[in-house]
């Protein structure tokens, strides 16, 4: 019988032959992020305090100008930066809520046959083009499309699912379900079993199990789902130039706009910073959140 | 039957070509502790989870204080399971595992936190109630493990190789602790092992398996000294093994066996003496302890080359090479004197069936 090693022992660490000195493996990807991530961060900060109408010079003159711009307007603030949080948000919910049953679903398929087509099913969009699956969505959704006509069929009132926020949100949550769905099917697989079986042996129901043992297991993952999800969703500019028509202002389309349309680099590298300020707290909001909801009976 | 508490019955288990249940049957009597002692592989763990009902027999039945659970839902049947990999919640305190049977039942807060605390101090583990497993040592998880099976009274508790995951010197404090609790609880327990020492010291009886059979059942001290298959004899404790015919036997348990090499044996107290007919074939088991030293005139002694020993702690071990070439194992306190040879004699040992081959 072989025993799995305590809970509280470390992972054994793996012993591997000295290829190199230890720093050395780090290089080429600590040369990649600074070069190609690092570098042109710190260019675009010193672009984001360049004064209007100026060059931007290293270390040279600098000015808040650019943010109060933004942080100090409320249409900027409410129309433009709440729209882009919430319509993310709302969308890696969805996302959250139609990925983790899935992912349960093929966690907990014994066919490995079955299990790999399943995957390839979810995995297969992403090998197409963004805008040839937004494309394909739009026809979806079209004003006397299928699901408008199926909607009215049953006796809905007349749907208006294109160029508007409801558009975006569909878009960004099927963006985000498969990037979901894959990160939580191995955190699915590696529940203990033992401790489902604990629970149920201590007499407690489906659903009990699974709010008290299952979703807290798997919560650390939800988590750096939503994170993934969350920055691809927050960062997109395509799906609401598509399917919100440019009427759902979400903020990587304004900055895309303002970087290449209106050419004021200066504004779109403050509001891209913005951008990252509200990304990182949203994320501390969410993981705080959910914490406290596991934490709780 | 009718005084068995836990009655499994004639238990069969396929997977696929693979028999690894055939048939097997226990009665356990309430408040016995007993032992399923085997190899990995013996269908020990099986029948355990078939107990527990995660599992599900292809034939059989599992009864428990007169009601049938053969097709009861694992949370219906209320055993306590304690599992070798502990399997406690590592997002809940110490607190909150234990109490999450008693929380299941609807039991009122002020009594939880009674009985939680009670089962915690019971267990040595006062004072660590708000900790969460990952700041606990292996033994106190374990202690955890068992706190949280036992506090919701369960008819039946199931460890599954509880000890296996602790260093030597923890499992032996611990295995003290589990026999001191067993006896001031009187807990009706079923014990999956493959360590026969823990099976021999814990258990009120031992039920060894293999290969999906129950071998034999019966007290620890029956189990080691009147083994009554091959398998069971070579599987607990260390003995010398001798082919023998029976030959003659003395009024007072004496007995004289002859090898099949025509060697002449004595024993002083042969035990399961009618294990075979006389004249029969069967192997003789004698216990390390059961061997001594001799003086060479001596009835009943045999010659035999030193050939190598282990020093064990508490006594050395000695392998000796008796003349037709069989291998004899002796245990001594001190020493054996230098020279290549010395005389041993059996002051006991058991006959065995030799295993059909």
């Amino acid at each position: 019988m072989t025993a799995p090693a305590p809970t509280t022992a470390a992972p054994p660490r793996r012993f591997l032959p000295a290829i190199a000195p230890h720093w050395l493996l780090l290089l080429p990807s600590a040369l990649i992020l600074i070069g190609l991530f690092g570098f042109p961060l710190a260019w675009l900060a010193q672009f984001s305090v360049t004064p209007p109408g100026q060059q931007p010079v290293f270390l040279g003159p600098m000015t808040g100008e650019n943010y109060t711009r933004f942080l100090g307007d409320v249409f900027y603030l409410e129309r433009i930066l709440w729209t882009t949080v919430r319509v993310s948000l709302l969308s890696c919910l969805f996302a959250v809520l139609i990925g983790y049953p899935l992912a349960f679903f093929v966690a907990q398929t014994r066919n490995q046959k079955f299990k790999a087509i399943l995957i390839a099913a979810i995995v297969c969009p992403l090998w197409l083009n963004t805008v040839i699956r937004v494309f394909g969505i739009m026809l979806l959704l079209f004003d006397n499309g299928p699901v408008v006509g199926l909607a009215q069929y049953i006796g809905l009132p007349a749907l208006q699912l294109l160029y508007n926020e409801t558009g975006v949100v569909i878009g960004l949550t099927y963006l985000a379900i498969p990037f979901f769905v894959i990160a939580m099917i191995g955190v699915i697989e590696q529940i203990d079993q033992r401790q489902v079986e604990a629970a149920y042996s201590l007499g407690a129901s489906g659903p009990y199990v699974f709010r008290r043992v299952i979703f807290p297991a798997t919560l650390p993952g939800v988590l750096s789902g939503f994170v993934l999800i969350f920055c691809i969703s927050i960062a997109s500019f395509a799906i609401p130039q598509l399917l919100g028509g440019g009427k759902v202002p979400m903020l990587g389309m304004l900055i895309y706009r303002t970087a290449n349309v209106s050419g004021n680099v200066a504004f779109a590298s403050a509001m891209s910073f913005i951008l990252l300020g509200a990304t990182l707290i949203s994320l501390a909001v969410v993981t705080l959140a959910l914490n406290r909801a596991a934490g709780g009976r | 039957m009718s005084d068995s508490f836990v009655s499994v019955r004639n238990l069969e288990k396929r997977y696929g070509a693979v028999r690894v249940l055939k048939g097997v049957s226990l009665d356990i009597k309430r408040n016995q502790f007993v032992s399923l002692l085997g190899h990995s592989g013996c269908g020990k763990t099986t029948t355990l989870r078939i107990v527990l009902g995660f599992l599900k027999a292809d034939s059989g039945s599992i009864h428990i204080d007169g009601q049938d659970m053969t097709h009861v839902s694992p949370r219906h049947r209320g055993i306590g399971m304690v599992f070798q990999s502990y399997a406690l919640w590592p997002h809940m305190s110490v607190f909150e595992n234990v109490a999450f049977g008693l929380r299941v039942r609807k039991v009122p807060e002020a009594e939880i936190a009674t009985r939680v605390t009670s089962a915690i101090e019971r267990l040595h583990l006062g004072g660590l109630a708000q900790r969460t497993p990952r700041e606990l040592s292996g033994g106190q998880q374990q202690r955890v493990a068992l706190a949280r099976a036992l506090v919701i009274n369960p008819p039946l508790l199931l460890l599954d190789e509880p000890l296996s995951n602790l260093d030597r010197q923890l499992r032996e404090d611990m295995r003290l602790e589990l026999k001191h609790l067993q006896r001031s609880i009187a807990q009706t327990t079923i014990y999956v092992t493959h360590d026969q020492d823990e099976a021999l010291s814990l258990s009120d009886r031992i039920v060894v398996m293999n290969l999906g059979q129950i071998e034999q059942q019966g007290s620890p001290h029956e189990i080691y000294f009147e083994p009554r298959t091959e398998f069971v004899a070579r599987f607990i404790g260390k003995a010398t093994f001798l082919d023998v015919t029976l030959d003659g036997a003395g009024a007072d348990g004496a007995a004289r066996l002859r090898t099949a090499d025509g060697m002449e044996v004595h024993v002083s107290k042969l035990r399961r003496r009618d294990a075979v007919a006389h004249g029969g074939r069967a192997l003789l088991a004698v216990r390390p302890e059961e061997v001594a030293l001799a003086s060479p005139g001596e009835a009943g002694a045999m010659r035999a080359r030193i050939v190598e020993f282990l020093f064990l702690g508490n006594v050395y071990r000695y392998q000796l090479l008796l003349d037709n070439g069989s291998d004899v194992f002796l245990d001594s306190r001190t020493p054996l004197d230098g020279g290549e040879f010395a005389h041993v004699r059996f002051d006991g040992g058991c006959l065995v069936p030799k295993a059909a081959q």
